[in-house]
Formats: C-alpha cells, sequence, structure tokens
C-alpha cells in the first residue's frame, strides 16, 4: 500500500513537471508575440512619424512656392508688363475705334 | 540555535524592519509632498522646459483692386544677425558677408569684434542673398524669419496705396488710413517646444493665424494702368510738372482709377521725395478754372433765374468788374447759356453770377462739395478752399465764377461732374469697396451712398446737353470729341499764383478737362489735371486728348459700344444649344 501510494505521489510530480514548461512555454511565447508587436508597432510608428514629418515639410514647401507662384502670377500679369511686351515683342498697339470688336451684353 | 543567538537574529530583524518601515515612510511622505504639496510649482516647473513664450506680429493683409489682383501683399524673407562671439575670423567673415549683402565690411567687422551674443546685420534679405550666405558656412550667422511688404505692380497706384515702415505700421496713403484693418495682431503666446527648443508650433503658421483682413478696392488695375499711361505721355509731351486724372462710375461713386505722375513705386519709397508720396488728388487743390462753370450755369438754371436759351451780353470781349477787367479769349456780344459755356465766356458767367448775387453763387457750390471734404477715407483729405461769401469782393465773386480765387481738388471736380451725369444726384465717392477678415470672409461692405440732390434731373440733363456742345465742332473742348460717342466735357485753364505772392503768374498755369459719355447715360466720368504745363497751357490742348485716350481705352476696356450711330462690330457669345 505504501509502495503504491509512493508511485501515485511521484507520478504526480512528475506530470507537475511535465505541464509546467508547457504553461510557461505558452506564457513565454505570447510575452515574445507582444515583444515583436511592441517593437513592430513602435518601428512602425516612428516610419509614420517621420513619413508625417516629410510630409508636413512638403506641404511647407508647396505652400510657400504656391505663395511665390501667386506674386510671380501678379508680378508677371501686371498690365505694363504685358503692355510692354505687346509693344515691343507683338508690335501691338492700342486700338483704333473702328478696329474694336464689342461682345453684345 | 541557542536562545542568545535566537534573540540576536531577532534584533537584526528588527533592525531591518524598522529601516525598511523608516525608507517607506520617507518615500511616503516625498511622494505626498510631491504629489499633493509641491505638485503646482513643479508642474510650473515641468511646463517651463518644454513650453516658451513668443510674441508673434500677425502678417500685414492684403490690398486687392476689384477684380482680386494684388496691389499691395506681403511675402516671407529672411533677416540675417550674428552671435559675434562665435565669429571666428571677424575681419575675414565681415568680407565676405559684407560682399554678398553689399554693405560696408569696415563697419561690419567693427561689429562682429564686438563679442556680443546678437548683432543684427541686415533686415529682409533676398532669398539669393540668404542661399549665398548659408553657402558661406560662416558659424555664428544667425537668420530669422521676417516680412516684406511687396507690391507686384511697383508704380501702379503707389500714391494711392502708399507703404508701410520697416515696423509694418502704414505710413501713406491705404495702408496708413486702414492700417487699423490692415495690421496683424500683435499678441504673446505660450508654444510647445521640443527636447532641442525648437517650436512645434511654427512662427510662420501663428504669423498667418494673426494675420490682419484684406481691402477691396474699387480700383480697376488695367483702368488705373491706362490712366497712368495717358497721364505720363501727356505730361512729358508738354513738359509739365505734374500730373493727376480721375475716373469715376457716375452712378455709385466707385473710383476706377486715381492716377498721378511723376510716379512713385512704394516698394523703394526712400528713394522718392516726400513730395512724390502723397495722393495729390485728395491732398492738393488748385485753382479749377473755367470747368466750374458748369456747376455754376447748372445752379443758376436750377434755381430759374435762366435757361439754356437765356442771353447774356459778353461786352465784346473786355468787361470791367470794380477795378479790373475780365478778358475773354474769344470775342463776343450776345450768346446763349449753352454758348457761354461751349465758348467758356467769362463775362457771360460773370454776368450770370449778376443776376443769381453770390449768396446763390456760394450754396451751389457747396451743394456740389466744394469747400467740403467728399468722406472718402484716404488720409490727408483736402476740404478745398471756399471762403464764406461775406469776404467775396465784386472781383471775387466774378473770378470764382470761372475757377480762378478758390481751390478744389481733382476728387471734388470729379464728384461734381458725377452728380451732372447722375441726373443730378450726388454720390458719396467710394474707394474701398470691402473689407476682409483673415479668413476671406467679408467683414465690412461699403455700398454706393447717396449724399444728396444738388440739381433736379431736368437740370441735369439740359446741362448735359450744353456740355456736349462743348465736345462738338467750335466748342472749345472738341479735341476731347471721341468718335461714336456722344462726350461732354468742359476745358478749364487757371493762371496759379506767381511763386513769391504777388498776384497771378503770367507763365503758371493749371490745365484741365472734365467730363462724362455717353451723354444719355453715363458710364464714366473722368478728370484730368496738368499742372504747369510747357508747351502750351490750354486745357483745350493739353488735358483734353489725354481726356479722350483714357476715356476711349476705358470704353474698349469695359465693352462700352459707341452709342452714336455708327458702323460698329459687336459679337455674340452663342451657347452651342441654342445655335
Amino acid at each position: 500500500m505504501e509502495w503504491n501510494a509512493d508511485r501515485i505521489r511521484k507520478n504526480g510530480v512528475k506530470q507537475e513537471i511535465k505541464k509546467i514548461p508547457g504553461r510557461w512555454l505558452v506564457i513565454l511565447l505570447i510575452f515574445l508575440c507582444e515583444l515583436f508587436i511592441y517593437t513592430g508597432i513602435r518601428v512602425e510608428c516612428t516610419r509614420k512619424g517621420f513619413q508625417i514629418s516629410h510630409a508636413e515639410q512638403a506641404r511647407k514647401q508647396s505652400e510657400a512656392y504656391r505663395k511665390e507662384l501667386i506674386i510671380e502670377r501678379e508680378r508677371l500679369g501686371s498690365p505694363e508688363r504685358i503692355a510692354t511686351i505687346a509693344r515691343t515683342r507683338l508690335g501691338l498697339d492700342m486700338p483704333e475705334q473702328g478696329q474694336v470688336v464689342y461682345m453684345d451684353r | 540555535m541557542t536562545q542568545e543567538r535566537k534573540k540576536g537574529i531577532r534584533a537584526r530583524i528588527v533592525v531591518v524592519e524598522v529601516f525598511f518601515f523608516s525608507f517607506i515612510l520617507l518615500l511616503g511622505a516625498n511622494a505626498v509632498k510631491i504629489q499633493i504639496l509641491d505638485s503646482n510649482d513643479l508642474a510650473r516647473k515641468a511646463e517651463n522646459e518644454y513650453t516658451g513664450t513668443v510674441r508673434i506680429q500677425g502678417k500685414r493683409g492684403e490690398i486687392l483692386d476689384r477684380n482680386m489682383n494684388r496691389l499691395g501683399t506681403t511675402i516671407d524673407a529672411l533677416s540675417v544677425a550674428a552671435s559675434a562671439k562665435k565669429i571666428e575670423n571677424p575681419a575675414k567673415d565681415a568680407r565676405a558677408i559684407a560682399s554678398v549683402l553689399k554693405i560696408d565690411p569696415v563697419k561690419l567687422r567693427k561689429r562682429l569684434s564686438s563679442r556680443r551674443s546678437f548683432v543684427p546685420i541686415k533686415r529682409k534679405i533676398s532669398p539669393a542673398e540668404a542661399r549665398e550666405l548659408k553657402a558661406l558656412d560662416i558659424k555664428g550667422l544667425i537668420f530669422q524669419n521676417d516680412v516684406i511688404r511687396f507690391y507686384p505692380n511697383r508704380t501702379l497706384a503707389g500714391q494711392v496705396i502708399g507703404f508701410t515702415g520697416s515696423d509694418a505700421k502704414g505710413l501713406e496713403g491705404l495702408e496708413y488710413g486702414y492700417d487699423s484693418v490692415l495690421q496683424g495682431q500683435r499678441t504673446r503666446l505660450t508654444v510647445t517646444k521640443d527636447a532641442t527648443g525648437r517650436q512645434l508650433d511654427p512662427e510662420k503658421r501663428l504669423q498667418e493665424r494673426f494675420s490682419g483682413g484684406s481691402l477691396v478696392l474699387t480700383i480697376d488695375r488695367n483702368i488705373q494702368y491706362l490712366s497712368e499711361t495717358a497721364l505720363e505721355d501727356v505730361v512729358s509731351r508738354f513738359r509739365a510738372r505734374s500730373g493727376m486724372a480721375v475716373v469715376m462710375r457716375p452712378k455709385t461713386g466707385e473710383i476706377l482709377a486715381m492716377a498721378l505722375y511723376p510716379e512713385f513705386n512704394p516698394n523703394a519709397f526712400s528713394e522718392f521725395t516726400r513730395e512724390s508720396w502723397r495722393n495729390r488728388v485728395v491732398t492738393d487743390p488748385f485753382e479749377p478754372g473755367s470747368v466750374m462753370k458748369v456747376f455754376v450755369a447748372a445752379s443758376a438754371m436750377d434755381k430759374g433765374y435762366c435757361t439754356s436759351k437765356s442771353i447774356f451780353f459778353c461786352e465784346n470781349g473786355a468787361y470791367k468788374v470794380g477795378s479790373k477787367v475780365i478778358h475773354d479769349t474769344h470775342e463776343s456780344g450776345w450768346l446763349t447759356l449753352g454758348q457761354i459755356l461751349k465758348y467758356s465766356s467769362n463775362i457771360g458767367m460773370v454776368k450770370i453770377t449778376e443776376t443769381t448775387g453770390k449768396q446763390a453763387l456760394y450754396d451751389s457750390l457747396t451743394g456740389f462739395g466744394f469747400g467740403r471734404k467728399t468722406g472718402l477715407g484716404s488720409p490727408g483729405e483736402s476740404s478745398g478752399t471756399l471762403s464764406s461769401p461775406g469776404k467775396w469782393s465784386t472781383i471775387d465773386t466774378s473770378a470764382i465764377t470761372f475757377g480762378q480765387g478758390m481751390s478744389v481738388t481733382a476728387l471734388q471736380l470729379a464728384v461734381g461732374f458725377s452728380a451732372i451725369a447722375n441726373d443730378g444726384v450726388l454720390m458719396r465717392p467710394l474707394l474701398v469697396q470691402k473689407t476682409l477678415l483673415n479668413t476671406g470672409e467679408t467683414d465690412q461692405e461699403f455700398k454706393p451712398q447717396v449724399q444728396r440732390r444738388v440739381i433736379s434731373k431736368h437740370t441735369a440733363r439740359t446741362v448735359r446737353k450744353m456740355m456736349r456742345s462743348v465736345v462738338s465742332e467750335g466748342g472749345t473742348g472738341f479735341s476731347a470729341a471721341l468718335e461714336g460717342y456722344s462726350v461732354c466735357g468742359k476745358t478749364g485753364t487757371a493762371q496759379k499764383v506767381a511763386k513769391g505772392g504777388g498776384g497771378y503768374s503770367k507763365y503758371l498755369y493749371t490745365a484741365a478737362f472734365a467730363g462724362f459719355a455717353p451723354e444719355v447715360n453715363p458710364e464714366l466720368v473722368v478728370v484730368v489735371v496738368v499742372d504747369e504745363p510747357r508747351k502750351s497751357h490750354y486745357g483745350s490742348v493739353v488735358a483734353a486728348p489725354a481726356f479722350k485716350s483714357i476715356l476711349a481705352e476705358s470704353f474698349h476696356y469695359l465693352n462700352i459700344p459707341p452709342d452714336l450711330e455708327q458702323e460698329q462690330i459687336v459679337a455674340r457669345v452663342s451657347d452651342g444649344a441654342k445655335s
């Protein structure tokens, strides 16, 4: 009887020993997965942060360029410049009365 | 284990317990101190680490013409300074910097040798200069964001727009008059900084957020250009001192152009004399000459003293008033009121005023807005001079009938002629159509405003007919006649007061022409004033052709077809579906 009881206790301990690494392995795996996911997310976050920063920089540059273009358009479209080009490069002149076409209003 | 040994262990355990308990108590107390007692102070200290206060000056708003073209705007620029302490070789670096910025290298070297932590070098440098300076790679150079007020059309409407000083405050023209609208907000803000101390919300964006409002003018930059070109031509052709022109819509009082010559470039205002900064159309009164006859004739008819067919004897060209003799350019006998205007008879005008009396003359002139400010809102506006009739001598009264002994501004003339063109209704002149918020929404809109009726509709139409005869063959203003259009106008030639006093000069004149077209439904009023022309001094010779040029080109641009019967090409825009 005593021998049996001792054997049963030993088997139980063996089973527990067998159970413990499996559970720990799962926890370890979960932990590792979490670590990888966390690292991945952090890396992705940093990458996105850089992308946002680049996009913001590009937006600022585009905005500044747009403003420059607006000013340039105003300068290029000034009546003085257009009249000078029309006279000097295209050989045009202000129309006489009979040369004007009126749009029907 | 002996009893003593057990006691020793217990004692040690107690000591360790006490130590840990004290330690935990201390930690707890410290936590209470940090979390509760010092929390506000510590939070403030922490905040100071990642926030900072900056002074923000919002960008100045824009000035736009009626078609939303920019006449004045603010552009980003850089200012350069140096931390003199960090400059390694002041002599060499000063030479390099000075050659890029075209400044005195000796003065710069002295300043860079001062070892101060901040030495301003030059404000508002060009992008090319900034690039060249950065390429020099000099340690200690500091680049700061700045702004420049820029006028892309250069001299166009320079005196009307005005300019700002280095502190972005308006100093002349509309920039000064509407400074409170255009000026960006000045504020102090708490901004978040990163670990290196850089602001997370960039200053430029904050400047945009606190930028000022914009002005939308009634000016049309194309008509403004046409007027300035015509003025430049007439001033240089007649070697005049200066010239000014106003183009106005009589029905609304909107000013489409306010031109002055010599021109002025607000981008480089310091290179011009102070004299050329002023918008003389509103600030400088002058004796207008015969253009005033129109108002005298209009009020005499309106008050029933005479009709267009009433006749007056014009004394064959010479008429004694008090101790002075008044002369006419053309000797005439009996003339109708219409003919008096057509031939611009001074004597005829004196005769009319002898009928009406000086109080009626004064009332009519003030009714048309002379002697008062027009309320345009442009800074430094003059009311002109028109003294009370009690102070007028007989010769004063006579002189005022033909525009001498009083003074008006070119704007007042344009407003007065607009009243005749607008069937007798005087409109308040409009230069600013609306103001915009920095979001682009309308803040304030200025609608056309009727001031008062000055003459009846019937009188206004009769006066227009009489003015039409001035521009017809034989009239003094025939050179302003425009093929296909019924042009109404009046010439003016006024002697100027001699420099140094002592009466009128025999050599200095003001030549003017004011009028409108078409006769029945006037679209534009144009006033041209040329100061001290030399080759000829008559309004009909000097100012009338410039008037014609401005009117013709403005009509072409605005697509206003001729009102008189003549062959014209009219194009229709087809929508395709109905054709």
